[in-house]
């Protein structure tokens, strides 16, 4: 589904990355993993169009959307989640979510004379999601009053809902605490049995490796080694990039 | 203080809370510093005075100058979409100052420092608003207008949009909306009313030049936007009635006119940084300046 | 020429209150126009001796450089956005020059310390004694500015500063302190370029404007942060202001200025010597 062939990017005399290539199937998890600085976040900002590849190519179902824009990139069917929450702060949670659901008409005419009234589905849609995540009473709440974990939960409810054939997290559970982070493994777990694809970036290695069914090891801008959860655990290469770091 | 006096007041006031109402469509709900504002203002001046001066009719007058001051807001957002906070802020400064040089200089067309006197009033539907209570009804009535559309873009799925923009604009390129339309709808729609804004002032004082449409003049509207609060209409409205009093309660201190000038920009001045340092959120704002 | 070397200087004390603040200090025109104000005062008005009234008006200069960083303390204690900063920095502006306007009123006043002289013939130009004195000081300053910018202590602090504050702050360098600091030589420098401008040319409350848009635009032209770009593109300026004269008619050239300007800010803002910035979204 998502092709990545050659990928470079050079930050002035800092090489971020170097060449980097690998595929990844419909319907499947990937996870992301490296040591920090190794060039994860550069690989998902130039998938999302946040930054420009010097060189190499990003294939989408066969088409090149290597020099899309953000948003061309997003109506491309990939969505994703960044390592800061990044909600829209001064408006709701249903709002932040609403944003996402992709038949947020902007026409200027439309908006001046037009209804505007929230529809049944789009409520329910974010109702379901807000329930799933145990949190339907804050849909109302301003982004802002939220706590931190609170404020990722709405993050990710906001990729899941941005519709999309590729789910791309960055990090979903850092930063929160264990209940939030079960709510959270719960969801992509979910996501998971309904057959979602998604490309995700993780330094909880256990819990990478226990949702992932491919993983692709960076370390310092190149790609060492992909394989299944198995083969990347006794994969010596791998293990020598970590230095001591336990793959459990 | 006569009631002529208070005429004129009012109906300054209207055209100046309609400058305020549209310049928090930019930087208030979009987020964008814009200190070109003034510049539309001049051009929808210039413009209406100019075409009803060489015989065209006020209506058809108001329009283009509403036309040439989005068009011009257009350009501002075409040009200044790659940079943010304050270069875009500086950018659309430099963008004043240019119009304001140009308007000096072409003196074929605009007059230079001349400016240009006897400005005819409206003539609507056949009925000249040149009396001082016409001309107040005329200004509430299109304040009005302003603000409720204001407020139904604002409480609609696009002012949501536009509120994302300023609160997180990648974040919502990643969602699939094109920001650069989202803004350029902003400066355009700003610029449109700030236009409408410039010609009734035109036809109201019936002389302007541009000593008018310096950033001297734009600071009392930033200043307005600011201390109302950012995002927020009501607190606009509020703050220009209170700010208008103050200015003009300066006139009971019985100064020479050559220090009440400097004197009113000198307090516009002070209650901006204190604003600033203060209560960045002004009365009732959503944000602050990002 | 001449005009190139007060520009230079106005653009290099410019850059570096922007190098060490990190924020475009638009009140600098202002600051500059109230000191040159001051020398009318010491000079003309009071009568006093040319050089005591240059030192005094120095002294005011680093005494404004000081009040003015103490206000932008209060905005930077708030954790104010570079878009609030410049905000702040109008309203200084503003206050400043309406100040100028209380104190000293509208019209133009002279400082008459030379009496036009006859001027010397050079590559078919002429120049006059004062405007080559002019010249040279500009540049004996710059390079005294760079040099001490480079080797001096307190100028490799100034960039550390500008650099990281944070880490500057552990090696215990107060960061405010020098924040101070670059003001008081911004407004110092900023000071000479005008009395340089206004022993040839007469004071007006808006002379402020003219020389620190185009000290500004010739700062980002040749590269906010660095004082070779404030020389390049000030020469540059004052170059096409020169030449300018023969093809378009005077009142022109400030729009030239400002079209340069936008059009650098816009498409181009890190200048010719700037650095592009490498961090993504």
């Amino acid at each position: 589904m998502l092709k990545i062939k050659n990928l470079s990017k050079h930050f002035g005399g800092l090489r971020a990355i170097k060449s980097c290539s690998f595929d990844l199937k419909p319907n499947s998890i990937t996870a992301l993993i490296g040591p920090n600085g190794s060039g994860k976040s550069t690989i998902f900002n130039l998938i999302s169009g946040a930054l420009q590849a010097d060189a190499g190519q990003i294939l989408l179902d066969s088409q090149n959307i290597t020099r899309f824009s953000p948003e061309d990139i997003s109506n491309a069917g990939i969505s994703r989640l960044f390592q800061e929450s990044k909600l829209f702060t001064s408006l709701t949670v249903q709002e932040n979510l609403l944003l996402a659901l992709d038949n947020q008409d902007t026409k200027f005419w439309k908006n001046l004379f037009g209804k505007n009234q929230v529809t049944l589905d789009q409520t329910n849609r974010i109702n379901y999601i807000l329930k799933l995540l145990e949190m339907p009473e804050k849909a109302h709440q301003k982004a802002s009053n939220l706590s931190y974990g609170q404020q990722r939960l709405v993050a990710i409810a906001r990729a899941v809902l941005n519709p999309h054939q590729l789910l791309m997290l960055d990090e979903p559970l850092s930063g929160v605490n264990l209940q939030l982070r079960n709510q959270i493994s719960k969801l992509l777990l979910k996501l998971k049995k309904q057959s979602a694809t998604i490309l995700l970036i993780e330094h909880d290695m256990s819990f990478a490796l226990r949702l992932a069914d491919q993983i692709i090891v960076l370390d310092a801008g190149e790609v060492i080694a992909i394989g299944s959860p198995k083969q990347i655990q006794s994969d010596p290469r791998v293990i020598k990039a970590y230095l001591g770091n336990e793959l459990c | 203080m006569t009631f002529a006096y208070l005429l004129h007041l009012a109906t300054m006031l209207g055209i100046n809370m309609i400058l305020a109402l549209s310049l928090q469509l930019t930087m208030g709900i979009t987020g964008l510093v814009n200190l070109g504002h003034i510049a539309f203002f001049a051009i929808g001046s210039y413009t209406s005075a100019l075409l009803t001066l060489h015989g065209m009719p006020f209506t058809g007058a108001m329009f283009v100058s509403a036309l040439l001051a989005g068009l011009a807001g257009l350009l501002l957002g075409v040009f200044t979409q790659r940079i943010k906070a304050d270069y875009l802020a500086l950018a659309t400064l430099a963008f004043s100052y240019l119009v304001h040089a140009l308007l000096l200089n072409t003196h074929s067309f605009t007059n230079g420092p001349l400016g240009l006197a006897n400005i005819t009033k409206p003539i609507i539907f056949g009925f000249q608003v040149g009396a001082n209570w016409a001309f107040l009804i005329f200004t509430t009535v299109i304040a009005v207008s302003v603000y409720l559309i204001l407020m139904r873009l604002i409480d609609s799925p696009l002012g949501m949009a536009l509120q994302a923009t300023r609160d997180n604009e990648l974040a919502l390129r990643v969602l699939g909306k094109s920001t650069l339309k989202l803004k350029i709808l902003a400066f355009v729609c700003s610029g449109c009313l700030a236009g409408v804004a410039g010609s009734l002032y035109a036809h109201f004082v019936t002389f302007i030049d541009p000593a008018s449409f310096t950033i001297m003049q734009l600071i009392p509207i930033v200043c307005l936007v600011v201390l109302g609060g950012l995002g927020s209409l009501n607190g606009t409205i509020v703050a220009t009635f209170v700010l208008i009093l103050i200015s003009e309660s300066l006139r009971f201190l019985s100064l020479p006119s050559s220090l009440t000038g400097p004197l009113t920009q000198m307090i516009y001045a002070s209650l901006l940084f204190l604003v600033l340092i203060k209560k960045p959120q002004g009365f009732f704002g959503k944000v602050s300046l990002k | 020429m001449v005009a190139g070397a007060i520009y230079a200087l106005v653009a290099a004390s410019f850059s570096i209150i922007y190098a060490t603040n990190k924020f475009l200090h638009v009140a600098h025109g202002a600051v500059l126009a109230l000191n040159t104000y001051f020398l009318y005062f010491f000079f003309t008005v009071l009568g006093l001796n040319f050089v005591l009234s240059v030192l005094l008006t120095m002294l005011a200069a680093a005494l404004v450089g000081f009040t003015i960083s103490k206000f932008y303390k209060q905005l930077r204690d708030k954790q104010a956005s570079s878009a609030t900063l410049l905000l702040g920095s109008i309203a200084l502006m503003i206050f400043i020059d309406s100040l100028i306007l209380l104190l000293f009123e509208g019209n133009t006043k002279t400082i008459g310390l030379l009496k036009v002289a006859q001027g010397i013939e050079l590559f078919q130009a002429i120049i006059t004694p004062l405007q080559i004195s002019i010249i040279v000081l500009s540049l004996f300053v710059l390079l005294v500015l760079s040099l001490f910018i480079k080797k001096s202590r307190l100028g490799t602090t100034l960039r550390a500063v500008a650099d990281t504050p944070e880490q500057a702050e552990i090696l215990g360098i107060s960061a405010n302190q020098v924040y101070t600091a670059s003001f008081i030589i911004g407004s110092i420098v900023a000071t000479l370029a005008g009395i340089l401008y206004g022993l040839e040319h007469n004071l007006a409350p808006t002379m402020g404007i003219k020389l620190v848009f185009t000290g500004f635009a010739a700062a980002v032209v040749g590269g906010i942060g660095s004082i070779q770009g404030a020389v390049l593109g000030a020469s540059l300026f004052s170059l096409v202001e020169n030449f300018g004269i023969w093809y378009i008619p005077s009142g022109y050239k400030d729009a030239l200025v400002f079209i340069v300007l936008f059009l650098f800010l816009t498409l181009r803002p890190h200048g010719i010597f700037g650095f592009k910035n490498k961090i993504p979204l």
